[in-house]
């Protein structure tokens, strides 16, 4: 006789929607939370990262634009959390609780953004991947809460990727100076991007989030259509990244092993510096430059802020 | 000046649809075209055009050179140099328009009021209800 969870799998691989906590056994509940801990993590920390290079925005309409994207990932972060409340798990903790090394985001957004350029390109790279996550989420994804929140999320996320693509182009274009900035961009952020995914789909035997199809593509899949997006549209405005078609025009493929050493402090690549997945995923659990300021910023506002809030 | 009502359809129904549900919008008939030509410029979150968003609020044409005014949804609409942009780009791919000159006007109150039967229609179609 099947399990719970077995009948539970089979429910939600026929299309069956959970849309409540009683519906799920705990291996459900479990999964669940971490895949959208993870994107909650991913959407509030966009926030500070995004934030400190948005002060260095060319004019005050950039500015604003700027601030509605971080205001947006702030509330995508939100419904993240609300939906993590109705499985048990407490927001105070997730915002405020928690150690710099216990929020689960990609390691990319513990790179510094430095200038207005940077924040651009990680709008047009990095909210791509993010486009590309949540749009399998929202196309696939077994839970139905979540499903009908990502309707706004995606609205939005369209907006972020338009903006950091149409602002690439334009610095792209002004000139040989820009079209450096720009490349000088992409050439570290292109391959954090490609890690943003995960580890390679010959690297892991079992998915449960593709189990109980809180997904519906996996770590290589999702690259692929990353990938789809972004190299033709950085090929577009004349910038040069390490992917191309293959010889059979069927997927993407890196012009570089993967994975590979970075220097965290000069924004480096070290192309040849072949290393293991163990060692990056060691550098992912290890967080990088920015990990612990941006943690502080964001909890600070309990301590220095809370007697504000003490009668609500 | 023209002034349309209701309905959507071929490309003659859409001009008179772009007529909202609570404010008429003018259109002068040498512009009728460009009121078209807009209606490819779609808002950069939800897959509008502008024109049945009702942020257009006029438009002007003396030989090939067009004025534009625009409004937006809120005065610190993030989208206002994107939007301005695009509708400049697409109005200068009309035969005959030389230069094209967007202004912002805060003179109109936007609101949903605003939007044309066809974008409610749209916006329905996103998931997004008025």
């Amino acid at each position: 006789m099947s399990s719970p969870d077995a009948i539970l799998r089979q429910k939600v691989q026929e299309g069956s929607l959970i849309e409540s906590v009683d519906e799920m056994t705990e291996e459900y509940k479990r999964e669940l939370r971490h895949i959208v801990m993870v994107s909650g993590d991913t959407e509030l920390l966009s926030a500070p990262a995004y934030y400190y290079a948005a002060r260095k925005a060319p004019s005050v309409n950039a500015m604003i634009s700027a601030m509605a994207i971080i205001q947006d990932e702030m509330g995508h972060a939100h419904i993240a959390y609300r939906i993590l409340e109705d499985l048990g798990v407490d927001r105070e903790w997730l915002m405020f609780e928690r150690e710099p090394h216990e929020f689960r985001y990609p390691y990319a957004f513990d790179i510094p953004l430095d200038s207005w350029v940077e924040l651009c390109v990680a709008n047009a790279l990095y909210d791509q991947a993010g486009f590309a996550l949540l749009g399998d989420v929202f196309a696939n994804t077994s839970y139905g809460p979540w499903k009908r929140a990502l309707v706004k999320v995606s609205k939005e996320e369209t907006f972020h990727l338009l903006h950091g693509r149409r602002w690439m182009q334009k610095i792209a274009e002004s000139g040989d100076e820009g079209r450096k900035l720009v490349q000088d961009a992409v050439d570290w952020m292109f391959p954090l991007t490609v890690e943003w995914f995960g580890l390679p789909d010959k690297l892991k035997t079992h998915s449960g989030q593709l189990d109980y199809k809180m997904k519906g593509l996996s770590n290589d899949e999702l690259r692929q259509v990353w990938m789809g997006e972004v190299v033709p549209f950085c090929n577009s405005i004349g910038m040069k990244v390490p992917a191309h078609r293959n010889a059979d025009d069927t997927a993407y493929e890196l012009e570089y092993h993967l994975p590979i050493q970075f220097d965290a402090v000069d924004k480096v690549w070290l192309w040849d510096d072949h290393i293991t997945w163990e060692q990056v995923v060691k550098r992912w659990k290890g967080r990088g430059p920015r990990n612990e300021a941006m943690i502080e910023d964001i909890q600070r506002s309990r301590g220095d802020f809370r007697w504000m809030f003490k009668d609500l | 000046m023209t002034e349309f009502a209701g309905g959507c359809g071929g490309p003659a129904e859409r001009l008179r649809a772009i007529q909202a549900a609570d404010v008429a919008i003018k259109i002068r008939p040498e512009t009728a075209t460009l009121w078209e030509a807009l209606r490819e410029v779609l808002d950069p979150e939800v897959p509008v055009s502008v024109v049945d968003l009702g942020l257009i609020c006029d438009i002007r044409r003396l030989d090939g050179n067009v004025e534009v005014d625009v409004t937006f949804t809120s005065t610190a609409c993030p989208a206002v140099t994107i939007i301005k942009e695009d509708i400049q780009r697409r109005l200068l791919r009309e035969a005959d328009v030389a230069t094209v000159t967007v202004e912002e006007t805060w003179e109109v109150n936007w609101s949903a009021s605003r939007i044309s039967t066809c974008g409610r229609d749209e916006m329905k179609r996103y998931g997004i209800t008025l």
